[in-house]
């Protein structure tokens, strides 16, 4: 049994929304309303969900970029949300990130050397040649040679960029790295380079990752265990083999048929969704998913269903597998 | 055979002019679209597919120029001033950024009964809401009359989305470019919006140009696929062929380089390199410097377009004639 590295208890976090002068509060959109799994060692666990269904919200609550409105996230033995000093920088080393888009998440007027060894200085007791030493061999483990060293991210290409983002969040030899659509904003030829560096780089330097996205192709490539998730709840979480071999929830089973593939035909397409997603502010009673669910029933509007195993470490949320 | 088709692209050749000197961003493309049928031009970030169909639309920027080529639509060459203006309502254009590409400050209602007056010279405000409530009620939105008197910002991107094709299918054009039309949508959104384009297809006897960097998207759209890579046209098949019986190496490569929902890889392949400077393309095979199966007369010659099988043109020195 592989121990959990990251475990998100009940995590809620509720943003406000002010209206009038004085900026009264009218109400609260419930991005992320009790969410719980964990991340074991060593393991790649997929977050999946479209816009608005509160999946960067988590890894954001996960990085403490946000605070939680209430629940807990446990790394190691401590709640995150209460440690302080040492004990909070330690954490920071330990989980690190990689964004969509490396020109926002990189900072323009610094080459890369200075913003592959910023990390360094900040957390290691380093000489100037060692961190020297250190930079070289993080342009080298991510497949760039010495001459990008002085380069700045405006003369890189997305994908050079990328890495580079990928050797700062590795720089500190952390366990966790989080990654929100690390390839959202890359073509096909150069994602396929992204994806093969980061799963060589986890066996390599025995990471683990969550990775936040919404194209569901690579997480089958990537990730062991995967997570749905819509309007701020968990709908089915399992093994990804599971996951997409038997989708039980109709909400995955109508994001697996979405997915453009190159072998199938849009005429023989079992299920086109229907609607739109419900906004966040004021999301369905019941099964959040009801709206736009081909097989709702009556109850699935007025009761949240139970979470149900329906094999061995896969969960739903569905009312259809409840047993009676 | 089909008679003259409707649209006749030429050795069409455009540059952009910029700081850093000229891009020579589309070069020697032709290609044909019949009527009432589905092209898909398919290609990564700076193969110049959006610059042919902007180029296509007559909605260059001003530092674009057309070096060489012609635009010939039902007869008339557009790069032509005069032409263009006769042929204004017959072509369309969508963009990926619905709300990018309209006025915040005008309702919904505003934009259609502009463009309806401007390109149908109806003038009747009855006649104009008429016809933009039967417009709004085509492609799927509900409550039309809302819809009419909604701003940009009040609507959802897919909706939205739906509202801008309403817009453009009012003048009852002949030909509709989609660039990138759900790129910013989440994927059942996106299988929403791309069964519409094809049902209107079908309904209006339309011709759409869609562009996308998408192949899943392309082959499940099921009509042609036109291949670019780095501004020149690399191949051209019907969707099935192309995808069951791709030739040129860079198609290849792109498609190997999909992951799928169906398979679980265990390293995706890719193809190594990046694409080559824009402002001096090489003179010989475009892709030379990026494949795998190149030989010497790759370097040097440009291949030409070259018809291996029937409806399946490639570039590629592998296939000319005495290679094989």
């Amino acid at each position: 049994m592989k121990m959990p590295l990251l475990r998100v208890l009940d995590l809620r976090k509720y943003f406000p929304i002010k209206a009038g002068l004085f900026g009264k509060i009218v109400g609260y959109i419930k991005a992320v309303d009790g969410v719980t799994f964990e991340v074991k060692d060593g393991e790649v666990l997929s977050l999946v969900g479209e816009s608005g269904s509160g999946k960067t919200t988590i890894a954001k609550n996960i990085l403490l970029l946000e605070e939680p409105t209430s629940g807990q996230i446990i790394f190691g033995e401590s709640d995150i949300t209460k440690i302080s000093g040492r004990k909070l920088k330690e954490y920071r080393r330990m989980v690190q990130a990689v964004f969509q888009n490396p020109f926002l998440s990189l900072d323009p007027r610094m080459r890369v050397n200075e913003i592959l060894s910023e990390p360094l200085m900040a957390h290691m007791k380093l000489t100037r040649k060692e961190i020297e030493e250190r930079v070289t061999r993080l342009l080298e483990i991510i497949g760039l040679d010495s001459s990008f060293m002085y380069k700045f991210p405006h003369e890189l290409s997305g994908g050079q960029a990328q890495r580079i983002a990928i050797a700062r969040a590795i720089a500190l030899e952390p366990k966790l790295v989080i990654l929100d659509e690390p390839t959202s904003a890359l073509d096909v030829s150069v994602q396929a380079q992204i994806l093969n560096l980061l799963s060589e780089l986890k066996e390599k330097l025995g990471l683990s990752y969550l990775m936040i996205t919404h194209d569901l192709s690579i997480v089958k490539y990537i990730s062991d265990r995967t997570m749905v998730i819509y309007l701020g709840k968990i709908m089915e979480e399992g093994p990804t083999e599971k996951i997409f071999e038997e989708p039980h929830h109709p909400y995955t089973q109508i994001l697996l048929s979405s997915v453009p593939d190159i072998y199938s035909r849009k005429s023989e397409k079992k299920t086109i969704p229907r609607g739109e997603p419900p906004s966040p502010v004021n999301p369905p009673q019941g099964c959040r998913f009801h709206t736009r669910c081909p097989s709702a029933m009556p109850l699935c509007k007025e009761k949240t269903p139970l979470e149900t195993q329906v094999d061995e470490g896969h969960l739903v949320s569905c009312w259809l597998y409840v047993r009676k | 055979m089909m008679s003259e088709p409707l649209l006749r692209i030429e050795n069409l050749s455009i540059e952009y002019v910029v700081q850093e000197g000229t891009i020579k961003a589309v070069r020697n493309a032709s290609f044909d679209i019949n009527e009432g049928e589905i092209v898909c031009l398919v290609g990564e970030s700076g193969s110049g597919k959006s610059t042919i169909g902007l180029a296509i639309a007559g909605a260059l920027p001003e530092n674009a120029i057309i070096r060489g080529g012609k635009i010939i639509f039902q007869d008339h060459d557009l790069i032509n001033q005069r032409a263009r203006t006769c042929s204004k309502k017959e072509i369309m254009m969508i963009f990926q950024d619905p709300a990018a590409s309209i006025n915040p400050l005008f309702t919904i209602g505003e934009i259609m009964s502009d463009v309806i007056k401007t390109h149908l010279k109806v003038h009747n405000p009855n006649a104009i809401k008429d016809l933009a409530l039967r417009m709004l009620r085509r492609v799927g939105l509900p409550d039309p009359e809302r819809m009419l008197r909604s701003y940009p910002h009040e609507l959802s991107g897919g909706m939205l989305q739906r509202a801008v094709i309403a817009t453009a299918l009012s003048v009852n054009p002949k030909l509709l470019i989609a660039d990138e039309p759900t790129t910013m949508l989440d994927v059942t959104l996106q299988a929403q919006i791309l069964e519409l384009l094809l049902n209107l297809k079908n309904d209006f006897g339309l011709s759409i140009l869609l562009i996308t960097h998408n192949l899943g998207i392309a082959a499940e759209m099921g009509g042609r696929i036109i291949v670019m890579y780095c501004g020149e046209i690399v191949e051209e098949a019907s969707s099935n062929e192309l995808i069951r019986n791709p030739l040129h190496p860079y198609t290849k490569g792109l498609l190997e380089c999909i992951p799928r929902t169906s398979i679980r890889y265990s390293k995706l392949k890719h193809i190594p390199g990046i694409m080559p400077d824009l402002r001096n393309p090489p003179s010989g095979c475009v892709f030379y410097g990026r494949c795998s199966e190149a030989i010497q007369k790759c370097r040097m010659i440009k291949p030409s377009m070259v018809q291996v099988y029937e409806n399946h043109t490639v570039a590629c020195h592998l296939y000319s004639r005495g290679m094989r």
